[in-house]
């Protein structure tokens, strides 16, 4: 129990998303590296893929363990921008961010947005580069996206998966911590 | 009310000039990221060259990529054909974050991907966007790297016997 915010300790770092992500797609080739494809659509979990090539059905199932792992890899930056922005608040530490963020808690709290308030913050109190920010806050929306069930077309301006996405997350977690 | 409508004039001139330069820009973007789709191909089928008398074979069909930038248009993705296992190097776009274009290199047993980044790129960078004017930067040298898997961030130089490693890789697995 840190203040008023009891933290977990479930949160995944940056390389545990990775070593999952590595270790299910090398289970999902392997899968569907089956030579006889009659044989590998006869496994139980393939049923709702019907009328489907092998090639396509992989391809489905990676493009979603990408889109689950980057979901994982933004919210594990989250979870610790907002631990860090909790541990600020109620430890009272004298730096410029430390200050720039308590300023913050001590209007909105708990309800504070991550990226119109957290992430401008570390923007215009540290060394993290505006840029990095600024891409940082980009992926969230992707992020937001998929959590929120992707029912609207996206207008992200560049493409976004986990490859492209954890790179970014840990440029931007090596830089706040 | 003159100098107001002069002012207004003048305002939207520039919009649709900015508008335009940025259609250029656009244009140009992708014209290079083609050119080195071009030069990569250029670069697989030189390494392999010497194998084809052994049974292997490639050979390049345009498919359709769609970016939010330029809509729908074809781009040339590279098959590489040994024994039963297909490769392809699929061209996955040029509007990415810290770099100027990415090609996945997917087998049966696994993927890897080779992305275009300065020479002088060790990690990615995060300078995309925005791209300075042309005349302001010059553009810099840009060559095909290997990705790494995460955690790793450090970019692998693409050699001929990186290549065919990798191409192992994606074919056998491990």
């Amino acid at each position: 129990m840190v203040g008023k915010v009891s933290l977990s300790d479930q949160m995944l770092t940056l390389p545990d998303v990775a070593r999952h992500y590595s270790a299910v797609t090398a289970a999902t080739y392997d899968f569907f590296s089956n030579p006889d494809p009659a044989m590998l659509f006869a496994h139980p979990s393939l049923a709702g893929y019907i009328g489907l090539s092998v090639d396509v059905v992989r391809s489905k199932v990676l493009t979603e363990i990408d889109h689950i792992s980057a979901l994982s890899a933004l919210s594990c930056v989250e979870a610790v921008v907002r631990t860090d922005y909790l541990r600020r608040a109620y430890n009272k530490e004298k730096s410029k961010i430390s200050r720039a963020l308590r300023a913050i808690y001590q209007v909105k709290e708990e309800r504070a947005r991550l990226d119109d308030d957290l992430l401008l913050c570390w923007r215009d109190n540290s060394n993290v580069s505006n840029l990095l920010v600024g891409e940082l806050i980009g992926a969230f929306r992707y992020r937001n996206w998929l959590a929120h069930g992707r029912y609207w077309t996206p207008k992200f301006g560049r493409r976004y998966d986990f490859s492209t996405v954890y790179p970014l997350a840990d440029a931007f977690l090596t830089s706040i911590c | 009310m003159t100098d107001k409508f002069m002012h207004f004039v003048q305002e939207q001139t520039a919009v649709a000039s900015d508008e335009t330069a940025g259609a250029m820009s656009i244009e140009q973007d992708k014209r290079r990221w083609l050119s080195k789709l071009d030069a990569l191909n250029k670069l697989v089928n030189d390494w392999l060259g010497a194998y084809v008398p052994q049974g292997i074979k490639t050979s390049t069909k345009m498919v359709p990529l769609t970016e939010e930038q330029t809509g729908t248009y074809q781009a040339p993705q590279i098959e590489i054909t040994v024994g039963q296992a297909v490769v392809r190097l699929k061209p996955i776009g040029t509007f990415l974050i810290g770099a100027w274009g990415r090609v996945d290199m997917e087998g049966p047993r696994g993927i890897c991907r080779l992305i275009l980044v300065p020479k002088r790129a060790k990690t990615p960078l995060f300078a995309f966007s925005p791209k300075p004017a042309p005349e302001q930067v010059a553009m810099p040298d840009l060559v095909w790297k290997i990705m790494p898997t995460p955690p790793a961030s450090a970019y692998i130089e693409l050699t001929r016997e990186i290549f065919l490693d990798m191409l192992m890789k994606v074919v056998r697995g491990g």
